[in-house]
């Protein structure tokens, strides 16, 4: 599956390139301001968003990306759970105080989805976390790919895949959407 | 060793048998305990070499050729290999030629360990059987007495731990009448478990803190996972009050296994959800474990694992069997309930505030495929990194942890405490007793679990130089 997401590569001409990069940014934007529901009015009803699982293989054995991941929420009202149990519940300590959130997107590639309209875009992902009065921020760097589907004047993201390059997670918990 | 250090030596020795007096008749610990970097240097010496270390599963690596590296400990780095012979041997991840660490992946497949520094070889049994060079070697070089080292390995249930100074009594031993209860998960199914590989991350607690909740601190439940509850994929006539521990079961070597379930009557009306949703997912296990496990096993889990079985093999490995709503998937009132799910969780220490959390997610292997996906859909939504549950208690860890290493905690050890009040009356067990050293409470919270948790501490900090 995700090397069929990493072959994908049919370039797009430069409005839509110019398209999807506001998107991306602009996503990120709402998520780093903690704009949950707005941020849940670009997913798709059938929305796939996981992180994957990383292991270390030896030389010649593959990038050591599983098919298991290691967070899934398959349908929007996962991810509408998610964000109720994260951010919304006055329960929910691990995110109270708040996590302050950087999202850098870098290297965006876009190209093609496999479906009728449907892009693929492709790009580095350095998310930076601080809290409470943590002293220096938690970094997590990861590639991302996500499949976007046109939706009027803008996009929806209809698939969501994390690709973390550490096999040892550097963070106590991942309560953010990445 | 100078006389101060020796002053400072005697002073902790006593201090650890006051607190060991002092958590099992009045249940306080000093709070300064959890963090101390000299208690955590007495652990390198005293805890880690003694135990038995969960390093994994054999179902992971199942076939000759197949090796995975795990750490034991803090510092300790090990090979766990299939042998062409289809036996697994453990070696310390290390060349005998000047010590270079052999292996640095998560799991490999291989004929020969090769060092990269000078090129000696070993075959899978550890056996040396490439020396570059050897002819300009002593005479007396043999290499058949430079084979990796190995380490003391056992298994129980397919359950592989390491014994670093090969002296702990045997593995079997070690669980004593808990392997009783242990055997109703890993014993259920005739082919065994299969483990997947684990999701790691690192937690700056020490690992004390979450080992003594993971032992039995049903309390924390309604509190610290609450907004988790409440998303309310539970059966929806439930109450939150209504979870209890039907039983808990602890040994005074300091494991621990709770099975709790709902209130008397949700239990009564929904028989056919027991245990743990099992019946509508997956009748093919209990069918399985109706013919594996004793009679009386099976009837105790069939009658108290209603929800959850969590509890710890002492004293870092966490085993937590629930089940978990599916986020679009579960329907309680379209008869489509939470699926069960099995995880193991080692709870690693670093450092005296840092430690690295490791779950594997384990499934029975001759259940149904669409089971397994769904099991493990449960686990990672319930459990993992960025579970609905589990990231909760990360800040309880955490902030104890810091507390620990107040200033005012280390001045004043008699009053800046950790305290385990909660009490109740041990029944009849239902295992038959062979080593006499588990006890089972009934209905009720206690602490009893956690006070033996930091009495076997103590004691192995204590004994045996």
């Amino acid at each position: 599956m995700v090397q069929d997401l990493l072959s994908l590569s049919d370039p797009v001409d430069e409005r839509t390139y110019s398209e999807v990069m506001k998107f991306l940014y602009r996503e990120a934007e709402l998520l780093d301001f903690w704009l949950y529901d707005k941020w849940l009015e670009l997913i798709e009803e059938d929305v796939d968003y996981r992180i994957l699982k990383r292991v270390t293989k030896p030389k010649g054995f593959g990038f050591g990306i599983l098919e298991e991941p290691i967070l899934w929420d398959l349908g929007k009202a996962a991810l509408e759970a998610r964000i109720q149990k994260m951010f919304k519940s006055p329960f929910a300590w691990s995110e109270d105080p708040p996590s302050r959130t950087i999202h850098y997107l870098s290297n965006i590639n876009v190209f093609k989805g496999r479906e009728e309209g449907e892009v693929l875009a492709r790009c580095n992902v350095m998310f930076v976390r601080n809290r409470a009065d943590d002293v220096g921020a938690e970094i997590l760097p990861y590639h991302r790919i996500d499949t976007l589907r046109r939706r009027g004047e803008g996009f929806k993201i209809a698939k969501r895949y994390v690709i973390l390059i550490q096999t040892v997670i550097p963070m106590k918990n991942l309560t953010s959407i990445y | 060793m100078s006389s101060q250090s020796a002053k400072v030596d005697l002073n902790l020795m006593e201090s650890l048998e006051r607190a060991r007096d002092s958590i099992i008749t009045k249940g306080e610990l000093p709070l300064w305990m959890i963090s101390s970097e000299s208690l955590y240097q007495l652990e390198l010496r005293k805890l880690w070499p003694r135990t038995w270390n969960f390093v994994g599963h054999e179902s992971e690596i199942p076939n000759p050729g197949n090796y995975m590296v795990r750490h034991v400990g803090p510092r300790d780095s090990v090979i766990i290999v299939r042998g062409d012979d289809g036996r697994l041997r453990a070696f310390l991840n290390q060349c005998v030629h000047r010590g270079r660490k052999l292996s640095a992946v998560d799991y490999g497949e291989t004929k020969v360990f090769k060092c990269p520094y000078h090129g000696w070889s070993y075959n899978l049994q550890g056996r040396c059987i490439g020396v570059p060079f050897i002819e300009k070697f002593p005479k007396d070089f043999d290499p058949d007495k430079n084979g990796l080292i190995e380490v003391r390995m056992e298994s129980y249930g397919g359950l592989l731990f390491v014994n670093l100074d090969g002296r702990a009594e045997s593995l079997r031993d070690y669980l004593g009448d808990y392997a009783w209860y242990l055997d109703i998960i890993v014993k259920r199914s005739k082919i065994g478990l299969e483990f997947h590989p684990p999701i790691r991350w690192v937690v700056p607690t020490n690992w004390k803190v979450p080992a003594e909740n993971l032992n039995s601190d049903g309390y924390h439940i309604m509190t610290t996972h609450l907004s988790g509850i409440q998303l309310g994929m539970m059966p929806p006539d439930v109450n939150f009050r209504g979870l209890v521990t039907a039983l808990r079961v602890i040994s005074r070597k300091g494991h621990s296994i709770d099975f709790a379930h709902w209130q008397h009557d949700y239990i009564l009306k929904h028989r056919e959800l027991m245990p743990a949703c099992y019946p509508k997912w997956a009748p093919e296990v209990i069918e399985s474990a109706k013919s594996n496990l004793t009679t009386r096993q099976f009837e105790t889990w069939i009658t108290y694992h209603g929800r959850t079985m969590f509890g710890i093999i002492y004293p870092n490995l966490s085993i937590l069997h629930s089940f978990a709503g599916i986020e679009g998937l579960t329907d309680y009132a379209r008869g489509i309930p939470g699926v069960p799910f099995i995880a193991f969780r080692l709870l690693r220490p670093i450092r005296n505030d840092l430690m690295e959390w490791t779950t594997w997610f384990a499934v029975e292997k001759d259940a149904n495929p669409r089971f397994k996906q769904l099991s493990y859909r449960a686990y990672i939504q319930e459990t993992s990194v960025g579970g609905f549950f589990e990231p909760d208690d990360m800040d309880n860890f955490q902030y104890i942890t810091e507390s620990s290493m107040s200033l005012k905690a280390n001045l004043d050890g008699e009053n800046v405490r950790a305290v385990y009040p909660l009490r109740a009356d041990p029944v009849r067990p239902l295992h038959e007793i062979v080593y006499d050293d588990v006890e089972v409470i009934p209905l009720g919270i206690t602490e009893q679990g956690m006070r033996y948790f930091w009495a076997r501490y103590f004691d192995y900090l204590l004994n045996g130089d």
